[in-house]
C-alpha cells in the first residue's frame, strides 16, 4: 500500500485547509449558528463574513503572541473582548451593504465575538506554531467561512426568495421555506455531506493513482 | 403572585417556544453537539444555567442604566449593553472558576474540563441580549400581560428567561444524544454520518417547533 502521494497531499493542504478540506463550517462544524439563522439573504451572509474576517485575524495574531504568557481562559477572555470591539469598529464596513442590516441581524452581531472558530484558532496557535501559520490560518479559516456563508445563503436566497442580492431571478421554483430559520439546519447538513462526499473522492483518486493495483471501488475508506 | 407567574411563564416560553438551540441555533456548534453522554450533558446544562443565572443577575442593572440614561441612538444602546453584558459574563465566570476551585473541588473537575466550551459559548451572551432586546415583546407575543409594563425588561424576566434558556439548552442536548444513539444504530450513507445527520435531525425538530408556535409555512 503506498500512501506517499496522499501524505504530500495532506502536507500541502495542511496550509489551506480551512479554506476546503477542513472548511470549519460544513466540515469542522464551527461557528454554526451564523450559518443558519442569518444565511437567509446573501448580503447578511457577506456582511457577517466581513465582520468575521476583521475579527478573527486580529485574534489570533493576539493569541500567537501572548497565548504561551497566559492561562487557556483568560486568554480566550481577552480574545473575545477584542473581538467584540473590532466588531463594533468595522460596522461601518457593513452597513453600506443595507441600511437596515444591523437591525436585522440584532443579536447576531455582538454574539459573533463568541464564535468556536475563534476559541479553536486561538487555542491551537498559542503554543509553538510557526507565526505565518497562524496568519495563513487565520485568513483561511475566515475564508472558509465567508465561502460557507455565501454558498448557504445565496442557495436560500435564490431558491426561497427567487432573488439574489436583492435583484430577482426568474425561475421555475420558489420554495419559501427555505427563508426560515430551521431549514438553515437542513441546507447546512446538505452541504457539508456534499462537502464531506466531495473531499472523500478527492482522497480516494489521489490512493488510487498511487495504487493502480488496489483500484477496485469501495478499497478505499 | 403576578411576579411569580410572570416568571414561570417567560421559564416555561424560553424552554420550549425559544429554545435557544432549536430557534435561534445558539451554541449549536459540533463539540457541544456531539456530547455522548447525558451525564455529561447534565453537567454541562447546569453548569451553563449556573452561568447564565449569574451573568443575567451581574449584567441587568448595567442594561438599566444603559437603557435609562439613553446613550446615543437605541441601536448604539444595543452595542453598549453588548459590551458591559460581555465584560460581566468574563466576571463570573472568572468568579465561578476561583469559587468553585476554593471550595467545590467536584463540580470544578467538571468547570475545568469544559471551560473553554461554557466561556466562548454564543448561547450564554445571546440568551441575556435575546432577553434585554425583547423581553416584554416575547411575554406579549404569548397573550401574557406582564405584571407592570415599564418599557424595557425586567429583572424577572431577565432571570427567568436565563434559567428557561439554560434548562432548554440541556434539553436540547438530551433529545440531540437519544437522535444521535438511535441513528448510529441505523444505516446512514457514509457523507451523512455524523454532523450532517445531526442537523438534519435538530432541523426536523426545529421546525415541529416551529410549528408549535403557530407558524404556517410560506406559501
Amino acid at each position: 500500500m503506498n500512501l506517499e502521494k496522499l501524505r504530500i497531499h495532506k502536507a500541502h493542504s495542511r496550509w489551506l485547509e480551512g479554506f476546503f478540506v477542513q472548511n470549519p463550517v460544513l466540515t469542522r462544524g464551527l461557528a454554526l449558528p451564523f450559518a443558519i439563522v442569518v444565511t437567509n439573504n446573501l448580503k447578511y451572509g457577506v456582511a457577517v463574513s466581513i465582520l468575521m474576517i476583521c475579527s478573527l485575524i486580529p485574534c489570533v495574531l493576539l493569541s500567537r503572541l501572548v497565548g504561551q504568557r497566559l492561562p487557556k481562559w483568560p486568554m480566550l477572555m481577552i480574545c473575545a473582548l477584542l473581538s467584540m470591539v473590532i466588531i463594533m469598529m468595522a460596522l461601518p464596513l457593513v452597513t453600506p451593504i443595507s441600511a437596515e442590516i444591523t437591525d436585522t441581524l440584532g443579536i447576531y452581531i455582538p454574539i459573533l465575538s463568541l464564535n468556536s472558530i475563534i476559541s479553536f484558532l486561538c487555542l491551537r496557535h498559542r503554543k509553538n506554531q510557526p507565526f505565518l501559520l497562524a496568519l495563513v490560518d487565520a485568513l483561511t479559516y475566515s475564508g472558509g467561512f465567508a465561502l460557507a456563508l455565501c454558498l448557504i445563503s445565496a442557495l436560500r436566497e435564490l431558491w426561497g426568495a427567487n432573488t439574489i442580492w436583492g435583484i430577482p431571478v426568474t425561475l421555475p421554483l420558489k420554495i419559501g421555506g427555505l427563508q426560515i430559520a430551521f431549514s438553515g439546519f437542513l441546507v447546512t447538513a446538505l452541504l457539508s455531506a456534499l462537502f464531506r462526499a466531495i473531499e472523500r473522492c478527492f482522497r480516494a483518486r489521489i490512493y488510487r493513482l498511487s495504487n493502480p493495483s488496489a483500484g477496485k471501488e469501495g478499497s478505499f475508506s | 403572585m403576578s411576579q411569580i407567574a410572570e416568571f414561570l411563564t417567560i421559564t416555561f416560553i424560553a424552554i420550549v417556544f425559544q429554545n435557544a438551540v432549536m430557534t435561534r441555533g445558539l451554541g449549536s456548534s459540533r463539540e457541544v453537539l456531539l456530547f455522548s453522554s447525558n451525564r455529561k450533558i447534565l453537567w454541562f446544562g447546569g453548569l451553563l444555567t449556573c452561568y447564565l443565572f449569574f451573568s443575567g443577575l451581574l449584567s441587568w442593572p448595567f442594561y438599566r442604566f444603559l437603557r435609562g440614561s439613553a446613550i446615543g441612538s437605541p441601536r448604539g444602546t444595543l452595542y453598549f449593553y453588548s459590551i458591559t453584558t460581555l465584560l460581566c459574563c468574563c466576571a463570573v465566570f472568572a468568579a465561578m472558576f476561583y469559587v468553585t476551585r476554593a471550595f467545590l473541588p467536584r463540580i470544578h473537575y467538571y468547570f475545568r474540563k469544559m471551560r473553554v466550551l461554557l466561556l466562548l459559548n454564543c448561547a450564554v451572551l445571546g440568551s441575556i441580549l435575546v432577553v434585554f432586546r425583547s423581553g416584554e415583546t416575547i411575554l406579549k407575543s404569548y397573550n401574557f400581560i406582564p405584571a407592570s409594563s415599564v418599557g424595557y425588561t425586567t429583572l424577572v424576566q431577565t432571570l427567568g428567561f436565563c434559567i428557561g434558556s439554560g434548562i432548554g439548552y440541556t434539553a436540547a442536548l438530551i433529545l440531540v444524544n437519544e437522535g444521535r444513539r438511535r441513528l448510529s444504530l441505523s444505516d446512514v450513507p457514509k457523507a451523512f454520518k455524523g454532523l450532517p445527520a445531526t442537523l438534519l435531525y435538530v432541523g426536523i425538530f426545529s421546525l415541529a417547533i416551529y410549528g408549535l408556535t403557530g407558524h404556517s409555512l410560506p406559501t
